[in-house]
């Protein structure tokens, strides 16, 4: 029967915290006596079944975690579609009440915070570039018009494109560009043409997904809005407000808010908007 | 006024708390990269539950190797558990491969003494007091030292982790022999 002292080094011995000459004779010890090896086999079942209980405990707390609010890797593109049509609606509805009600409260604020935001958005943006290993992707997307009316924001929709994916190999993809909003690792460049339907466009926007440089930034030149960065796969909106003549433009992606500046024709980054005021008239303008 | 960019966790901040076997950061990593793990599966031939089933394993396998300090990050956390995932789903799609070839040959050896074990294993770790499973579970899964289970469960120094180590160890190795010789009477 294996003393306590054998229970031990066994333990060791399994965990790995047996080194050199200890370990050596161990092994010696263990070759040699039956018994201990069947102590040993014991062992490892109890630990590997330890091992095991714990992995199924952790499995069974990330099954409770909710999801509401994360949307599926399976979505449609219907369903996208479908979603994008719904928040137009809301989006525009917002506006024609907040620019009846309250335009001169929206845009000073504004004017206030921008200055004050950090460069996140852009140093994430370079890095990420960086790091991330990516192997060619065969997504191919197709580019569409996208207007901002004027007195009123436009809810854009990017068309969310045809995907043609290789099989049977593991279709490679960057990880981290659809977590952070960065990254761009898709060589192709959406200009559209400016105008849809009847509605006289006030903004133009182009999204340029292929500039290395500019990850996640934006440049108005010649009337036009141009945003840097994977724009493709989400939806996005241009919310204009006008107060005593000035318009005030704001990009929401991705759950957040930026403000764009039309001062200068310089490639600026988007820096997200944290001012929980303004915040919180920005949602209640797109009706959330 | 200053305002602060700031909407996300920081991503050292995370790795931090995840070894320091902060369950709520894994959670927070959980929910965060959801979408994009499971459409690595999802969009290769694989189900929603199956693609769940992956990211699920692969985050384990960060969590095990970050709380065991066994893990030196080199990249971004999502890049890494992203090619846990990889990995993961080339073996499972290995298997399914290998399984439905052996169903063409028809000759499946089959272990019915090692998951009986396991169940027997299984069963008596279930008889085991929450503190006693969690000291277990902390040394051999999380691999965490004496003094970081002492600070996870409230133990007054490492000394006290130890001993409770010792004796809850003791008392499964009973409970297992117990069982084992019980199984063997029957076999």
């Amino acid at each position: 029967m294996a003393t306590e002292r054998d229970l031990e080094l066994l333990d060791d011995y399994l965990g790995n915290r047996l080194k050199g000459e200890e370990k050596t004779s161990f092994e010696q010890r263990l070759q040699a006596d039956p018994e201990l090896q069947g102590e040993m086999q014991l062992q490892q079942h109890m630990i590997s079944g330890i091992r095991n209980a714990r992995a199924a405990e952790l499995k069974a707390m990330l099954n409770n975690i909710p999801l509401s609010g994360i949307s599926q890797g399976g979505a449609s593109v219907a369903a996208k579609f479908a979603m994008g049509g719904l928040i137009a609606g809301a989006v525009i509805t917002g506006v024609y009440f907040l620019s009846k009600e309250e335009p001169k409260e929206v845009a000073p604020a504004t004017e206030k915070q921008i200055p004050a935001t950090s460069d996140s958005n852009q140093d994430a943006t370079s890095s990420i570039e960086e790091e991330t290993k990516k192997e060619p992707e065969t997504i191919a997307t197709e580019s569409k018009p996208i207007v901002a009316r004027p007195k009123a924001k436009q809810p854009v929709k990017d068309s969310q494109a045809t995907t043609e994916v290789t099989q049977p190999q593991i279709e490679v993809f960057d990880p981290t560009e659809e977590a952070e909003g960065t990254g761009s690792h898709v060589n192709q460049t959406e200009s559209k043409p400016a105008t849809t339907g009847k509605a006289e466009p006030s903004v133009t926007v182009s999204v340029d997904k292929s500039h290395r440089d500019f990850g996640f930034h934006y440049q108005f030149k010649d009337e036009k809005l141009f945003l840097y960065g994977p724009f493709e796969r989400n939806l996005y909106e241009i919310m204009e407000f006008f107060s005593d003549e000035k318009r005030t433009i704001f990009l929401y992606y991705k759950d957040s808010y930026y403000l764009l500046k039309e001062d200068g024709s310089e490639i600026k980054p988007l820096k997200e908007i944290a001012d929980p005021i303004l915040l919180r008239k920005l949602n209640e303008s797109r009706g959330k | 006024m200053v305002y602060k960019v700031k909407s996300d966790m920081d991503e050292k901040d995370v790795f931090e708390r995840i070894c320091k076997g902060d369950e709520k950061a894994l959670e927070y990593l959980y929910k965060k990269y959801y979408r994009m793990m499971t459409k690595l599966v999802i969009t290769n031939s694989g189900t929603e539950e199956e693609a769940r089933d992956v990211y699920q394993d692969a985050l384990i396998v960060f969590w095990q190797k970050a709380t065991s300090g066994n893990l030196i990050l080199t990249s971004k956390i999502s890049t890494y558990i992203y090619s846990i995932c990889q990995n993961l789903w080339r073996k499972e799609l290995d298997r399914k491969k290998r399984l439905s070839n052996e169903e063409k040959d028809s000759a499946v050896v089959i272990d019915v003494d090692t998951p009986e074990k396991e169940k027997i294993v299984a069963k008596c770790i279930e008889q085991l007091g929450d503190t006693c499973k969690k000291v277990l579970m902390y040394y051999y899964f999380e691999e965490m030292s004496m003094q970081d289970i002492a600070e996870k469960l409230g133990f007054a120094n490492t000394d006290t982790a130890k001993t409770k180590k010792y004796k809850c160890k003791k008392k499964l190795d009973e409970l297992v022999k117990a069982q084992y010789s019980e199984q063997d009477f029957l076999d």
